[in-house]
C-alpha cells in the first residue's frame, strides 16, 4: 500500500448526471481520504446510487470528473484497487456462493488464485459456500457481496447501504465487519440513510439531497459548524405564551414546540430553540420579563439526524 | 471469462430445456412414424418419400423441419436472455464493477451464445442419427434429382448440414442479443427474434421481398441441401455463409455499440 494516510483516494469534482431533463446529481464535489470510513448520506432518491454507479464507471458523468486512486473512474484500469457494490447486490442464484465468487473473480485482473477461503471466513460464510445463493438470507447475500468485493483485495471498499434489509443482528455483524476492515487499513466509502449507523461508523460524511451536496466534513464539523446552529431545549410552563414573546423579539432564529411532552419530569412544555449570536441570555430575560416561568434551558447538541432532517427538508 | 460464461449457460434451466426440447423432436418424430406408419405427404420435405424405409432420412428431415421453428425458438430464448437476464438479476452491474471491460464481457457472452447455437444443431443431428438408426437402420438414399447418396456421405451430410444451419442460426441469435441489450427484457427479446423469423418467412412466402428474397436471413437455412446434389452446388452455400455473416456481424456490432456505451442503471 505505501501511500500515506490522509492522501486522497476518491475525488469527485463537479459531478453532474442528467437523465434527459431530470438532474439526478448536480455538481457534486467531495473527497475521500485514505483511512477514512466515509459516510455518504441522503434520503432515498437523493442521487447516492447514481454517484456510486459513476464511481464504478457504470454511468457516464454528464459533467465533472471522478478520480479513484488517481485514475479516472470508468477509464482504463479505473476500477483497480477499488471494490464494492451498488444497490442490492445481484448474484447468480442458481449457482453456489463459491461458484458466484469464482465467476466474479474471473472478471478481475489478478495473478494467482483468489483468496476464497479467507474472504469467506472474514464474512462468516465459511461452511455455507457450497449452498446455492437462492437459499441465502438477505444478510448472507449482503455478506457475500462484501466477500466478493474483498476477493479483489482492494484498497478502497465502496458499499451502497450495506445494512439495508438486515435484522438488528445482521446490522451489528456488518458494522463490526466494516470497523474491522477499516482497522486492517481499508478505506471505506459507504452510503446510508441510517444516520445512527453513519454516526457510529464514519469519521467523515457528505450529506446530499436532491442530488446536491448539503454538507461535508467530519461529523463534528458537519454537526457543529455553520450547518448545525447552536440548539437549546427550553422547558417552560406556558409554551404558547413563550413562543409569542420569542417571535416578537430578535434574539431567536428558530423556535418550535417539541412534539413530545418534556421528558424531564418537570411538568412543563418543551420548545426547541435556535438562538442568535448573543446566546440564550437575552431569551431568558425576555421570557421572565413576559411572565413565563423558565423551568430548564439545556444546550442540545444537534444529532446528525436533526441536521439531516433539517438539511434535507429545508430544500425539498 | 468465456469459460465461466459457458459454465453459467450450462447451469441455467432454460439452456438445458432448450437442448432437451431439441433432442426430443427427432425422438418424437420417430415415435410418430412408428405408431402411425405414415410419413409426411410427398413433396412437403426433402427425402420425405424414403422416410419409412430408411433411418438415415430421419436426421435430414428433422433438420429441414427444425430450421422453421424449433431451432430459431430454442436459440432466440437463450440469446435473448444473454444480457437482459443479467440486468434483471442485478448481476450485470456486479460483474461490471470489477476489472473486466465491457467489450470483453460482451464478446464472451456472444461467444457463449455462438457455442450454444452449435450445440443445439449438433444435438439435433446427433439425436436424429441415433433415433433414425435405432428405428430403421441406415441404407443408401436418393438425393434431389435422384443422386445416389452412400451411407457414409449421408452421415457426413447430416453433420455438415447441421454445421451450415448453425451459421444463420448464430445471425438470428445476434439479433436476439441486440434486442436483449436494447430492451433489457429477456422474454421480449426471445419473442422478438422469433417474430422476425416469422415475418421474414411470411415476406418470402408472399413474394414481398422481390429481388432481395435470396438475402433474407431465413432463406439461408436451406442452403445445406445443396450439399446433397451431385456435383455439390457451392454457390448458394457460399452465399448463405456471407449473407448470414453480414446479418450476424451487423446485429452484433449494433448490440456491442449499445452495450459498451449505455448507462448500467439496474
Amino acid at each position: 500500500m505505501g501511500a500515506r494516510r490522509g492522501a486522497s483516494v476518491l475525488e469527485v469534482r463537479g459531478f453532474t448526471k442528467k437523465f434527459g431533463d431530470f438532474v439526478a446529481v448536480d455538481s457534486l464535489s467531495f473527497e475521500v481520504r485514505r483511512g477514512d470510513v466515509y459516510g455518504f448520506l441522503g434520503p432515498n432518491g437523493s442521487g447516492k446510487s447514481t454517484t456510486i454507479r459513476a464511481v464504478f464507471g457504470l454511468v457516464e458523468p454528464t459533467e465533472g470528473e471522478i478520480r479513484l486512486l488517481g485514475r479516472q473512474a470508468g477509464g482504463p484500469g479505473g476500477r483497480e484497487g477499488v471494490a464494492g457494490f451498488v444497490d442490492a447486490p445481484g448474484f447468480y442464484d442458481y449457482l453456489s456462493a463459491r461458484d458466484n465468487l469464482k465467476v466474479l473473480a474471473a472478471a478481475d485482473r489478478r495473478k494467482g488464485e483468489p483468496p476464497m477461503a479467507r474472504v469467506l471466513e472474514t464474512v462468516g460464510l465459511l461452511g455455507r459456500e457450497r449452498d446455492k445463493v437462492k437459499t441465502y438470507s438477505t444478510g448472507m447475500k449482503q455478506r457475500l457481496a462484501i466477500a466478493s468485493a474483498l476477493l479483489r483485495e482492494p484498497e478502497v471498499l465502496i458499499l451502497d447501504e450495506p445494512t439495508n434489509g438486515l435484522d438488528p443482528g445482521g446490522m451489528r455483524d456488518v458494522r463490526a465487519l466494516i470497523r474491522r476492515l477499516n482497522e486492517d487499513s481499508l478505506t471505506i466509502f459507504l452510503s446510508s440513510h441510517l444516520l445512527a449507523e453513519v454516526e457510529q461508523l464514519c469519521n467523515r460524511v457528505a450529506v446530499i439531497g436532491h442530488g446536491r451536496l448539503l454538507a461535508e466534513g467530519t461529523i463534528a464539523e458537519v454537526v457543529g459548524g455553520d450547518n448545525g446552529r447552536p440548539g437549546y431545549r427550553l422547558v417552560v410552563d406556558d409554551a404558547k405564551g413563550a413562543l409569542r414573546i420569542l417571535e416578537g423579539g430578535t434574539h431567536v432564529t428558530g423556535a418550535s414546540v417539541a412534539d413530545a411532552e418534556s421528558s424531564d419530569g418537570l411538568g412543563g412544555e418543551e420548545i426547541r430553540l435556535a438562538v442568535g449570536p448573543e446566546g440564550p441570555g437575552p431569551v431568558v430575560r425576555d421570557l421572565v420579563a413576559g411572565g413565563v416561568a423558565v423551568l430548564a434551558l439545556v444546550p442540545a447538541r444537534p444529532s446528525l439526524e436533526d441536521l439531516f432532517l433539517e438539511l434535507t427538508e429545508e430544500r425539498s | 471469462m468465456i469459460r465461466w460464461e459457458l459454465y453459467k449457460l450450462v447451469r441455467q434451466r432454460r439452456t438445458l430445456f432448450g437442448l432437451g426440447a431439441t433432442a426430443l423432436v427427432p425422438v418424437l418424430f420417430v415415435a410418430a412414424l412408428e405408431i402411425t406408419g405414415q410419413g409426411p405427404p410427398e413433396g412437403e420435405a426433402p427425402f420425405a418419400t424414403q422416410l419409412l424405409e430408411n433411418g438415415l432420412v430421419v436426421p435430414l428431415v428433422t433438420l429441414a423441419f427444425a430450421t422453421f421453428v424449433l431451432l430459431p425458438l430454442v436459440v432466440a430464448f437463450v440469446a435473448g436472455d444473454a444480457v437482459a437476464g443479467e440486468v434483471s438479476a442485478g448481476t450485470l452491474k456486479t460483474v461490471l464493477s470489477r476489472s473486466v471491460g465491457r467489450t470483453k464481457l460482451f464478446l464472451s457472452k456472444a461467444a457463449a451464445v455462438g457455442v450454444y447455437c452449435l450445440a443445439a444443431s449438433a444435438v439435433l443431428a446427433g439425436v436424429g442419427l441415433a433415433a433414425g438408426y435405432l428405428a430403421g437402420g441406415f441404407a443408401p438414399l436418393a438425393g434431389p434429382g435422384g443422386t445416389p447418396i452412400s451411407v457414409g456421405r449421408g452421415i457426413a451430410l447430416v453433420w455438415a448440414g447441421a454445421g451450415l444451419v448453425s451459421v444463420p442460426l448464430m445471425a438470428l441469435a445476434a439479433f436476439a442479443v441486440f434486442l436483449s441489450v436494447t430492451t433489457q427484457n429477456s422474454v421480449g427479446s426471445g419473442v422478438g427474434a422469433v417474430v422476425l423469423v416469422l415475418l421474414l418467412r411470411l415476406a418470402s412466402g408472399l413474394g414481398l421481398a422481390g429481388p432481395l428474397d435470396p438475402y433474407l436471413l431465413t432463406n439461408q437455412f436451406e442452403a445445406w441441401l445443396n450439399l446433397a446434389r451431385d456435383p455439390i452446388a457451392w454457390e448458394p452455400i457460399a452465399r448463405s455463409l456471407w449473407v448470414s455473416l453480414l446479418w450476424g456481424t451487423s446485429f452484433l456490432a449494433a448490440a456491442w455499440a449499445v452495450f459498451t456505451r449505455r448507462d448500467v442503471l439496474s
